[in-house]
């Protein structure tokens, strides 16, 4: 079945393995030989995983905590200009720019604003939404990913990738099968 | 169990340290009676009392709380929580010197149990029913009668797990715990109306003792996380400490912290907005003449910097930083106890809340408090050893006879 | 082992959160066939039938609404506010639930929520797009309903801030948003899936767009899971803020029954009573339905119920406060709308039938044989989902109908077009959540498998240890 890849159209080696702990230690020893254009494909988060793809820290908390205290500085923003500057009108004899009562809404606009700059960051830092990706051109892939399939995936493009080599060390981690991506 | 070690001298050390410091307070403040008089001594008693019982009680609220859920985080913590809430035992006896204003009627800490002021007052003379020295005395009984009776079954049955190794002890312990909440709750809510909101008698608000539940409770567990640190490298606790206990407890913290900010605010909110005479007063009291600067700074350092140290988990999982901020929590509770009640008494309105009198009494009953927690504290094995719930307990070998030769000839 | 008598389990039996004998393909197939293998079952024809009748109700009570006016309705000074507040506050409470279970129990690592979240939330999102509706179809002009958005206009006006309602617009819009994003961000991995395990071109195509290509990559998953935990954490004080902003709108005020310190907890505490009160009405009959036992087990029921029991009361403290501060407080209108009127008044039935309701039938879970039985729990939560509902209407009817002069009493009766509304919001939400079960994952495939994950290895854990022993 196995029939020798075009360098050009190929995309990577993708070995799957039988369960989330051996590729764990899979992705581990692949890191420590000096791949990095790599990926682990899951059907479930694994702890861990991303610290063995020498991926430790990510942007979108940052992200967050920018848009959420952006979205409450505009809320109390906007009120206080509406209430105290544009349209000031006396309501029980309280202050104009009553700040206790900004409060909720300062609040809401810092949650909402947060949200979105959680999901949106998240989406562009992962390259969402993809209509196009060659991992799906494995049939093995497109058949298990989403079910108990563990895949790792040695892409190509690597500078340490070696079409003969690299698929003998991933079926020396203990990998099921190892196949051809195509590109 | 008798006869397992602590090992830990330092808990000597600090009985005996916190005793002399204790002392000191105490005879500071009784020094100071002849330069500022009685009237600060009890009301500064009185603060220094609702702090250390209420951290008496907050851990009392969290031991229960963890024998509901039998989280991770409880059980490297239990041992500090049991022996606090046995300070309860020592509570009722220190509160006696306050019955001394509250029978001669003084109008410096309760005024309703002043008769001149009642009767120019006819709003607190309406509520005389339950406002009355004698129901009072007969409320403070029954409120310790529960809480000793819990503070009893809570500890008893978890010395006799010890001993036995009996499994059926732990759902007892749950089960006391949920009922115990219940008790504890409606308990809580009189003793605080009695003891603090009666200082202003017009005033009252229903959110008060939620403030209080959430009070006492984040200085329990500031208190413990400080107590942890401290002995964490003792044995048996050193065998399952891990950081990410600390971690959790951070996280807790951190909850409480919203939570209390929140029953804060709302409270604040309501009675702002409403701007009701018989509710605006407790505000006013505590607001003008640069009293609002207390208010900034619980703001500030009980909420704003809490929240954004806690919330990173860089700083949970740094022991040193959150030492700190238990520490600046802990001290807030100070505060914010000293904000909510100082003002509101007679002739205090609005006037700098804290003086030296204040300060040696909570220095003078907190030492005796603390070295009193010590030596609870060294009576027992840091960890509730036979307690299977406790995770990690099969792994580390704690269960059964390990570090007890008695246990095995029970088997 | 100085074990003496029995261990723990043994004393304590406890039920599992996944009954054994899955594997990750069968956990997958499980859940998935019900959207795109199975004919649906029976009783989801029956529900359906049911609720599209409740959608026509509510459509026929709307269109004579905007025919004739808010005059259909019982409401009229002094008590303005009647069902349509009443049934906002409800419905949104019983929303509150779901973001609970999605967030709080995820910041809390609490392992049972893996299998109702995705159900709780969606019952949020059916919940809330109820709730919205009564506040508008309330202005009597609801077409000019966008007036109450701060948006330029010609006439240089501005929402009063100032104003509790116009807090409830920023809450009630926020919510939504957040509960959806939230939402579909847990839905994204099982849409991928649903994609690549489609057999026809509509569903290939349709879940192709919404699972925006996702493949699974480690990468992903661990801003998604970054991310999805921010959701938990952003989520949890906003449905606290929620419902406390909505008791904003009573306690700001200085009506007394409505100006009282403890509400925002105290409706906090209601709005998740209520809501895990309709989580068990929907997850009881569901694993029926489904044969969904295994995955949503006796645990996660007895769970629900514990909340349920501890949120109850808290609720019953607050009414118990409400009772006592009046009393003590010293103040006669406090006291007469507690006493006078809401103990001893016109409308005292529905006050002692809310402490029936609420305080007392919920004492039953104490017992482990009620959260034990399906059926009881199933009876107990109509019970609440009721008494949540007097709740409601003695705080909006009772505080109004007696104001401050007695020349200005009035009565107020819901009319038969204030049923018709509400009963039709029951059956509008019923159709939604019915279309949700049929055409959506109903349970979280992809943490289903996490939990089946973590569970083999505490029980390789156990093992292990039970032979080093």
């Amino acid at each position: 079945m196995h029939t020798e890849p075009d360098n050009e159209v190929m995309h990577g080696w993708m070995a799957e393995f039988d369960d989330p702990e051996t590729l764990l230690d899979a992705t581990q020893k692949a890191f420590d030989e000096g791949y990095r254009k790599m990926d682990a494909y899951t059907p479930f988060p694994i702890h861990g995983l991303n610290d063995a793809l020498g991926f430790r820290w990510n942007m979108v908390p940052t992200f967050t905590l920018i848009g959420g205290l952006g979205g409450a500085a505009a809320g109390f923003g906007m009120q206080a200009f509406a209430m105290g500057q544009h349209y000031v009108y006396n309501i029980g004899g309280r202050p104009p720019v009553s700040w206790p009562m900004f409060i909720p809404i300062t609040f809401e606009c810092g949650i909402l604003c947060a949200a979105f700059s959680a999901l949106i960051s998240m989406m562009v830092l992962n390259g969402l939404p993809q209509p196009y990706h060659p991992v799906f051109n494995n049939e093995r892939f497109a058949e298990r990913a989403f079910r108990d399939g563990f895949f790792l995936c040695l892409e190509s493009k690597d500078p340490r990738f070696d079409e003969g080599e690299s698929k003998v060390f991933l079926e020396g981690l203990g990998a099921k099968s190892v196949t051809v991506v195509e590109a | 169990m008798a006869d397992f070690e602590i090992n830990d001298p330092r808990l000597k050390e600090m009985q005996k340290r916190f005793l002399v410091v204790g002392i000191v307070g105490i005879v500071a403040s009784l020094g100071m009676i002849a330069i500022s008089g009685t009237n600060e001594f009890f009301q500064g008693y009185l603060l220094a009392f609702l702090f250390w019982n209420g951290l008496a009680l907050g851990c009392m609220h969290v031991l229960m709380l963890h024998h509901i859920v039998a989280g991770g985080w409880g059980f490297v913590i239990q041992r500090i929580l049991e022996a606090a809430s046995r300070n309860l035992w020592w509570m009722p006896i220190l509160f006696l010197p306050m019955m001394y204003p509250l029978f001669t009627g003084n109008v410096h800490v309760w005024p309703w149990t002043n008769d001149e002021f009642l009767a120019g007052n006819a709003v607190v003379a309406s509520k005389t029913a339950y406002l009355d020295e004698n129901f009072f005395v007969a409320r403070f009984i029954l409120y310790y009668a529960c809480w000793l009776g819990l503070v009893y079954c809570l500890n008893g049955w978890s010395k006799q797990l010890d001993a036995t190794n009996d499994q059926k002890l732990p759902v007892r312990l749950r089960q006391i715990s949920s009922i115990g909440m219940v008790i504890y709750i409606l308990t809580v809510t009189f003793a605080v109306t009695d003891w603090g909101m009666s200082i202003e008698p017009e005033w009252f608000s229903t959110i008060y003792p939620p403030i209080h539940f959430a009070g006492y409770g984040l200085c329990a567990l500031v208190f413990s996380i400080l107590m942890l640190a401290l002995v964490h490298k003792s044995r048996p606790l050193a065998d399952v400490m891990s950081m990410e206990y600390f971690t959790q407890l951070g996280g807790l913290t951190l909850g409480i912290t919203i939570a209390w900010s929140y029953f804060s605010f709302s409270q604040f909110l309501i009675t702002w907005s409403g701007n009701l005479p018989e509710e605006i007063g407790f505000f006013l009291h505590r607001t003008d003449n640069s009293l609002i600067v207390w208010a900034v700074i619980l703001i500030l350092f009980h909420f704003a910097i809490p929240l954004l140290f806690l919330l990173q988990r860089l700083v949970k999982n740094n022991l040193r930083w959150l030492v700190m901020m238990a520490a600046l929590i802990f001290t807030m509770r100070f505060v914010d106890l000293t904000y909510l009640i100082k003002p509101s008494f007679i002739g205090n309105h609005n006037q700098f809340p804290l003086g030296l009198m204040d300060i040696f009494l909570f220095i003078g009953i907190g030492g005796v408090w603390m070295s009193r927690f010590f030596a609870e504290l060294a009576k027992r094995p840091l960890l509730p050893l036979n307690d299977e719930r406790m995770p990690g307990a099969l792994d580390h070998g704690l269960l059964g006879t390990e570090h007890t030769p008695e246990g095995a000839e029970h088997a | 082992m100085a074990v003496v008598g029995k261990s723990l389990k043994e004393i304590d039996p406890q039920p599992p959160l996944l009954e054994p004998g899955h594997d990750y393909n069968s956990l997958t197939d499980k859940i998935s066939d019900i959207v795109d293998r199975q004919e649906p079952p029976r009783a989801w024809f029956v529900a359906m039938g049911i609720a599209c009748l409740g959608v026509l109700i509510l459509l026929n009570s709307l269109v004579y609404l905007f025919y004739k006016g808010v005059g259909i309705w019982g409401v009229n000074v002094p008590v303005a506010w009647g069902f349509a507040i009443i049934n906002f506050v409800w419905w949104i409470g019983i929303g509150h639930a779901g973001t609970l279970i999605s967030a709080i129990l995820l910041l809390l690592r609490q392992d049972w929520r893996t299998s109702i979240n995705r159900f709780a939330e969606a019952m949020t999102l059916c919940a809330v797009a109820m709730a919205g509706m009564f506040p508008i179809i309330h202005m009597g002009r609801p077409w000019v309903a966008y007036f109450i958005l701060p948006y330029p206009n010609t006439m240089a006006l501005w929402p009063n801030f100032r104003s509790p309602l116009c807090w409830d617009v920023f809450a009630i819009s926020t919510y939504m948003t957040v509960s959806l994003l939230f939402w579909y961000t847990g839905l994204v991995p099982d849409f991928g899936g649903m994609r690549d395990r489609a057999k026809g071109k509509l569903g290939k195509i349709g879940f192709g767009i919404v699972s925006l290509g996702w493949r699974n990559s480690a990468r992903h998953w661990f801003r998604y899971e970054t991310a999805y935990v921010l959701f938990a954490g952003l989520s949890t004080p906003l449905v606290v803020s929620v419902h406390s902003i909505i008791s904003f709108d009573f306690s700001v005020g200085v009506i007394p029954g409505w100006h009282t310190t403890i509400f925002p907890p105290y409706f906090v505490a209601g709005a998740v009573y209520a809501g895990f009160a309709m989580v068990l009405l929907l997850a009881i009959p569901i694993r029926v339905i489904y044969k969904i036992e295994d995955i949503i087990t006796m645990k996660h029921l007895d769970n629900c119920a514990k909340v349920m029991l501890a949120t109850g009361l808290v609720v019953f403290y607050g009414y118990f406060t409400e009772v006592f501060f009046a009393w003590y407080s010293g103040n006669i209108y406090e006291q007469y709308m507690m006493f006078g009127n809401r103990w001893f008044g016109p409308y005292n039935y529905s006050y002692w039938a809310l402490i029936l309701c609420n305080g007392f039938v919920p004492q039953f879970l104490w017992l482990k044989s009620v959260r034990q039985s399906p059926m009881a729990l199933f009876i107990i939560s109509i019970i609440v989902s009721i008494g949540m509902w007097l709740e409601r209407y003695v705080i909006v009817v009772t505080s109004l109908h007696r104001d401050f002069l007695p020349s200005s009493w009035g009565t107020y009766h819901g009319t038969f077009w204030d049923w018709a509304t509400y009963i039709g919001t029951l059956g509008t939400f019923l159709f939604l959540f019915m279309l949700f079960v049929r055409f959506i994952p109903m349970i979280s495939v992809f943490e289903l498998k996490h939990l089946l994950h973590t569970q083999q290895h505490l029980e390789a854990h156990a093992k292990g240890d039970g032979d080093a022993h």
